[in-house]
């Protein structure tokens, strides 16, 4: 039970953990209308994927491998573009500022973007959605023990979806703006991961070649089977012998953006009131 | 809720859209079926070579670990068996990608569709320490029997 439990854990993590962010984010800037548009897009996806895989294995095919993983890549991507916005925004945005002393083009611009979030949310779902769904399927269907096999994935997503909800219930309780260098760290923590994984999907399918060599063995944190190791793969992107590519970008990003979230005194927008600009 | 609905039409007519795109997209499900075994820490297969095309793996893994199938193609030249393997990890650098399925648990059985052109391949489990201590085996894609 526990193989596949830590199977679910993990590739349901990787989704509901940046839909838990994103729907935080959203409530905090009271953007309640999105966050239901969010919940409608993460529940339709879920089901897409569900549909998709009986579907497939209703036939007997599988999807195909290489488009899979430049698609995986490419979301993971957007997922990046995503959370670097919520990260630059809450720098610029402390929880001072009131959304009613917004000019019209910033709400305007606010819309979209929540937009943009929902978005999001939607395609992380769909990203590791599929390949969870046929796992699931497998489980349940291609076991000698099929019990305790479905029995553990289902618990490991479950959990997954468990910890997302309260990093949701515990974002909108803890300010993301006040406590904006510990969140926004997380954040960029995340974002590091998930730019490493788009480079690990990536190369998989063969996109990128470079720097394929193995950089070092961290199978002493990230030792596959643990359930440690599908909390750190799945919210840290975390490999167990990561490459010099995913290492290298992993760095490329965590470094300039840790560094933006760190530094006290960058310039802020936010400050009391006069400093609304028009 | 209206708008609910229509979106869950939305999705279903997604879904079934994506199954027929998958169905085009694929290698038919059939043409020669291959067993595959996973044990900690080998891969037996039921025949080591088949004709070229269409080919189906029927995968078991019997654990107790969990295992992976990577499937590369081996140009010539490059021995797949004594890869290089740097913390654990073979270098597949050298040889091309087919197609892969990751986290099979123990005890489960899943199906891999492939169309392979005449050559010969290797099937991986490149998960930590499992490649150097067996799991790795040769397969031949033959001339396809045709007209």
């Amino acid at each position: 039970m526990l193989p596949t439990f830590v199977i679910g854990l993990r590739e349901g993590l990787e989704a509901s953990l940046i839909v838990g962010i994103v729907a935080a984010f959203l409530i905090q800037r009271g953007e309640r209308t999105a966050l239901r548009w969010m919940w409608i897009g993460v529940l339709s996806g879920a089901a897409l994927c569900a549909g998709a895989a009986i579907g497939l294995n209703a036939v007997g095919q599988s999807l195909p491998f290489r488009q899979r993983e430049v698609l995986e890549g490419s979301l993971a991507l957007l997922a990046v573009a995503g959370v670097t916005y919520m990260v630059v925004w809450m720098r610029r945005h402390a929880p001072e500022l009131r959304r009613s002393l917004e000019t019209q083009a910033e709400h305007a611009l606010r819309r979209g973007s929540a937009l943009a979030l929902v978005g999001m949310a939607f395609l992380a779902v769909l990203r590791e959605g599929v390949e969870t769904a046929v796992f699931l399927l497998a489980a349940f269907q291609g076991s000698t023990d099929s019990a305790a096999t479905g029995a553990g994935a289902i618990l490991g997503i479950a959990v997954a979806i468990g910890l997302g909800y309260g990093l949701y219930r515990g974002g909108i309780r803890i300010n993301l703006g006040r406590f904006f260098r510990a969140t926004g760290f997380v954040l960029v923590l995340v974002a590091a991961g998930l730019v490493a994984s788009a480079v690990h999907d990536l190369a998989e399918a063969g996109v990128v070649s470079a720097l394929q060599g193995r950089a070092f063995d961290l199978t002493w944190l990230v030792a596959p089977g643990t359930i440690r190791a599908s909390l750190l793969t799945g919210m840290l992107g975390f490999q167990p012998v990561p490459t010099i590519a995913e290492v290298g970008v992993w760095l490329l990003y965590a470094v300039p953006m840790g560094t933006y979230v760190l530094w006290p005194g960058i310039a802020r927008r936010s400050q009391p009131v006069e400093s609304k600009v028009a | 809720m209206y708008t609910a609905r229509r979106h869950v039409t939305h999705a279903f007519i997604a879904v079934m859209t994506l199954a027929a795109a998958a169905c085009a997209r694929g290698p038919a499900g059939g043409g020669t079926e291959v067993g595959v075994r996973l044990r900690d820490f080998d891969i037996e297969l039921s025949r080591s070579s088949a004709p070229a095309g269409a080919v189906t793996l029927d995968v078991t893994n019997q654990g107790p670990s969990t295992h992976e199938v990577e499937i590369f193609a081996v140009p010539d030249g490059v021995d797949a068996d004594h890869l290089k393997v740097t913390a654990g990890v073979a270098d597949t650098g050298g040889l091309r990608p087919v197609d892969e399925v990751e986290d099979i648990a123990p005890s489960t059985n899943t199906s891999l569709s492939v169309t392979l052109a005449p050559g010969t391949y290797v099937l991986i489990c490149n998960l930590p320490g499992h490649y150097q201590q067996g799991m790795h085996v040769t397969f031949v894609a033959g001339q396809s029997s045709g007209p």
